[in-house]
């Protein structure tokens, strides 16, 4: 019995000091997502992150759960340029720090260029793309912020006709003339898993601890690789290489990216402007879309000549730690694209409706 | 195959119970036939080189024990010093002589570059092989009994692709007489292998990923940042390397062979030559017996000569870990080093082992680790750094001394990292024993093994390629 007692004792002293270490040197992230009643996942506000798949990020998610500075919902004065950023990954761009960001670029590039105090909150988010994106513009972001200028980046998935992306989306009615919220996100396993496990009383906080934050990414890697490809490694096989070819995307634009981007440029507060990018399938029909309909767009080819920032030969896209290509913009790139966009928007800042901000 | 992978784990599930049940006569072979398998893993072809190498030694060695004229002698040790040299020069530093080359005359030499894989550890197995056959010439040593026990003490696959360097003298004997291991054995080799897969795993992969990426755009980090960057680099390695060092002799102690110590508490050395004495022993001893002693003449000829010597085999041993300026440069860091300790040491004994009289001893022993320190963090540097350029860049930012708003973060993660691995070192300096859970009550000693293996396991699938040794590139 005393020796049961001991056992438990020391593994439960082990088990806490690994848990505050694995958590003081970071590398066991919470999971980001969480799912909110009606926006479906969300990043989780508040929380320390750390990313080391491509580039390296330390920070922290602000209560908006955005990873940048946490400006206050309202603006302070008229003669603050507050900009929006919306998009996916590569405008949450965290492979980089929130100080290497290509807001920060723009931000001390517009201060300088414009001379006046600029705010730029950063809405991005890994994976959600127009359909979602927008569901959550249109309903939290219009009304909850204020923003004279919404810089919203969109890319060659935002043309397909479905949304794939565990949050409220936007989806046509039956008729096809009108954009209804698709909650189907609710029915996935992984929504389901969790909400199991939040609902039990010892697992509600799971994600405090380290093994249990551990544990949740071997899941998904044994989900993704599978179990045994895992463990015996070459004598079970070699790993299939994903398919790297984007043929679907090679299609018209969808009528319920249309009806998206329409709802998108109702925004009344002020200025919509999209950004087009242009890797690894260049968006033409997107940008096809915006001239007929005289929306304002900025072109990332004119920065970016495929994956080397224009003028230079300087690959935007390469992490030298992790030899990964095509993933995200890397230092470089975001310093390019930061420069490259407060130039585009200090050229245009006259023409753009901006009833909230005056540049004298 | 890489020991911080599962299927690691599954082959050595596979491996022990099979070489356990065999009988005596067949267990050689196995292990043979395991060991090419371990070392086929990475790529069949390497297996062929291995098997070259291997049969070659082995008669040369018997050829140069055997063979009565002194001159003939020393043409068949020659002839095995070229074979093995030429085999390790072509692959690890033909194209590095290339690229000097045509930096000094200005000359462009693409086409004469050659596109081929470093053989993993091969700067390891040759210098085991090496090691035979200069014990072999001096008599130190009897030629291994068949060709089989010699294949096994080169392939031995718990050490044969990141050391440590066995002496012929100490493993071949063993593995004539390959045994049963008992239960202390086994004991100890379940606690080295989960010491070492937690250096190696928890704190060495995971602290790499701070590294790698600091380290590949220094110009894009504040001093503080970088400082602590470089604390962290000298966590990682030896975490890494002692990890695998540990595992290795786990393995060896799971299959009934004692390997030789390949770090004592580096960290805690109180002078550069007590360093050396304590880092990277197996490579250490091999450079002190066969180079500094046997071929410079170690300390025979004069002080000054000495002090070259030291320089000489440094430079060496830094050339020995890759084809790169900056590892000379390491080297020869470590070369000066050693030198001026030798120089205002005279002929007083180096201090290996602390001993408390007093807290002035006490305040002088952690200034001398504090300061012995420094130094190797600075030759560290060099180490690491791709090329002199990656090296100046973070010199000169060091300098700068640039602020930042994640130096908090930084200094945090590096003092976490740090406090675990002197803590691990300092238990283990005091006990004198890599195995010291085994000095703990069973309950307790298992109330630590099960949580860590749990978060080992774990992580293994987390991860879904095992990040590989630093000393495999080697």
């Amino acid at each position: 019995m005393r020796n049961l007692i001991f056992f438990i004792v020391t593994a439960v002293v082990t088990l806490l000091l690994l848990d505050v270490f694995l958590k003081g040197v970071k590398i066991t992230p919470p999971i980001l997502k969480y799912y909110h009643s009606e926006y479906g996942s969300l990043n989780r506000p508040d929380i320390n992150y750390f990313k080391s798949t491509q580039g390296l990020y330390i920070g922290k998610t602000n209560y908006d759960g955005r990873f940048r500075e946490s400006y206050p919902k309202r603006k302070k004065d008229g003669k603050t340029l507050r900009i929006l950023l919306v998009g996916d990954s590569f405008v949450e761009g965290i492979d980089v720090f929130s100080r290497d960001h290509f807001a920060q670029y723009m931000e001390d590039t517009l201060r300088k260029i414009l001379n006046t105090n600029v705010e730029i909150l950063n809405f991005g988010r890994g994976n959600c793309i127009l359909h979602a994106s927008s569901y959550y513009f249109i309903n939290y972001l219009e009304k909850e912020y204020d923003a004279d200028l919404v810089l919203y980046f969109t890319e060659f998935r935002d043309i397909l006709p479905v949304a794939s992306y565990p949050s409220t989306s936007f989806k046509l009615n039956e008729t096809g003339t009108n954009l209804v919220a698709d909650y189907s996100w609710q029915k996935s396993a992984e929504y389901n898993l969790h909400r199991k496990l939040t609902s039990l009383p010892l697992l509600k906080y799971y994600e405090d601890i380290a093994l249990c934050r551990l544990g949740y990414r071997a899941w998904s890697g044994i989900q993704t690789r599978g179990f045994l490809q895992l463990t015996l490694g070459k004598f079970y096989g070699t790993l299939a290489t994903p398919d790297y070819t984007y043929a679907k995307y090679d299609v018209p634009i969808s009528d319920l990216s249309k009806k998206i981007y329409d709802s998108v440029m109702t925004f009344n507060k002020g200025q919509i402007v999209f950004v087009v990018r242009n890797l690894p399938v260049d968006a033409t029909v997107v940008k096809e879309y915006f001239q007929e309909k005289h929306y304002p767009f900025i072109d990332l080819n004119e920065a970016l000549d495929k994956e080397i920032i224009r003028g230079t030969n300087i690959n935007a896209y390469y992490f030298k730690a992790t030899q990964s290509y095509g993933g995200h913009w890397n230092h470089a790139g975001h310093k390019a694209i930061g420069h490259f966009l407060a130039k585009k928007i200090s050229d245009h800042i006259k023409e753009y409706n901006t009833p909230n901000y005056s540049h004298e | 195959m890489l020991f911080n992978s599962l299927v690691f784990l599954v082959f050595l599930g596979v491996v022990l119970p099979v070489f356990y049940l065999l009988p005596q006569r067949f267990k050689k072979i196995f292990l043979l036939l395991a060991s090419y398998v371990f070392y086929g893993y990475w790529d069949w072809r390497f297996c062929s080189l291995l098997l070259l190498s291997t049969v070659m030694d082995y008669y040369l060695g018997h050829a140069i024990y055997t063979e009565t004229n002194e001159k003939k002698r020393k043409r068949l040790l020659h002839l095995s010093l070229l074979v093995n040299l030429t085999l390790l020069g072509f692959f690890k530093y033909f194209n590095f002589f290339v690229d000097s080359f045509a930096q000094v005359f200005g000359t462009q030499l693409d086409s004469v570059h050659l596109h081929v894989i470093l053989p993993v550890g091969i700067s390891f197995y040759t210098f085991q092989s090496l090691s035979y056959t200069f014990d072999l010439y001096r008599k130190k040593l009897e030629p291994a009994k068949s060709l089989l026990d010699y294949s096994v003490f080169v392939s031995f696959f718990p050490q044969l692709v990141a050391g440590p360097i066995e002496k012929a003298v100490h493993l071949l004997p063993q593995v004539e007489k390959i045994k049963m291991p008992d239960r202390q054995y086994l004991k100890e080799g379940v606690i080295l292998i989960t010491t070492g897969m937690f250096k190696k795993i928890i704190i060495g992969d995971t602290i790499g990923k701070y590294v790698d990426n600091v380290f590949a755009e220094p110009g894009n980090f504040s001093s503080g940042e970088l400082i602590c960057t470089l604390i962290m680099f000298a966590v990682q390695i030896y975490a890494d390397f002692s990890g695998y060092s540990l595992i290795a002799k786990g393995c060896g102690k799971l299959l009934g062979v004692t390997l030789m110590d390949n770090f004592n508490q580096p960290y805690l050395a109180s002078n550069i030559t007590d360093f050396w004495r304590r880092w990277h022993i197996s490579l250490s001893d091999w450079l002190k017996d066969y180079v500094y002693i046997w071929w410079l003449g170690g300390n025979r000829k004069g002080k000054f000569r000495t002090y070259l010597n030291l320089m000489a085999t440094m430079l060496l041993g830094g050339l020995w870990h890759g084809a790169n300026w900056t590892f000379v440069i390491w080297g020869g860091i470590h070369g000066a080093a050693l030198a001026f300790h030798k120089f205002i040491l005279g002929d007083k004994k180096v201090e290996t082992r602390f001993t408390y009289k007093g807290p002035a001893s006490l305040i002088k022993f952690v200034f001398n680790v504090f300061f012995t320190f420094l130094i190797v963090l600075f030759a560290w540097l060099f180490f690491r750094a791709a090329d002199l350029k990656t090296a100046t860049t973070v010199l000169s930012h060091i300098f700068d001394w640039t602020s930042s708003d994640l130096i908090g973060d930084f200094i945090i993660v590096t003092l976490l990292y740090f406090s675990v691995i002197i803590f691990l070192d300092a238990v283990e300096y005091y006990t004198n024993n890599h195995a010291y859970l085994l000095l703990l009550k069973p309950a307790i000693r298992y109330g630590i093994l099960i949580p860590v293996w749990t978060i080992i396991l774990v992580f293994m699938y987390t991860v879904g390629k095992p990040a590989p040794f630093i000393y495999f590139q080697f």
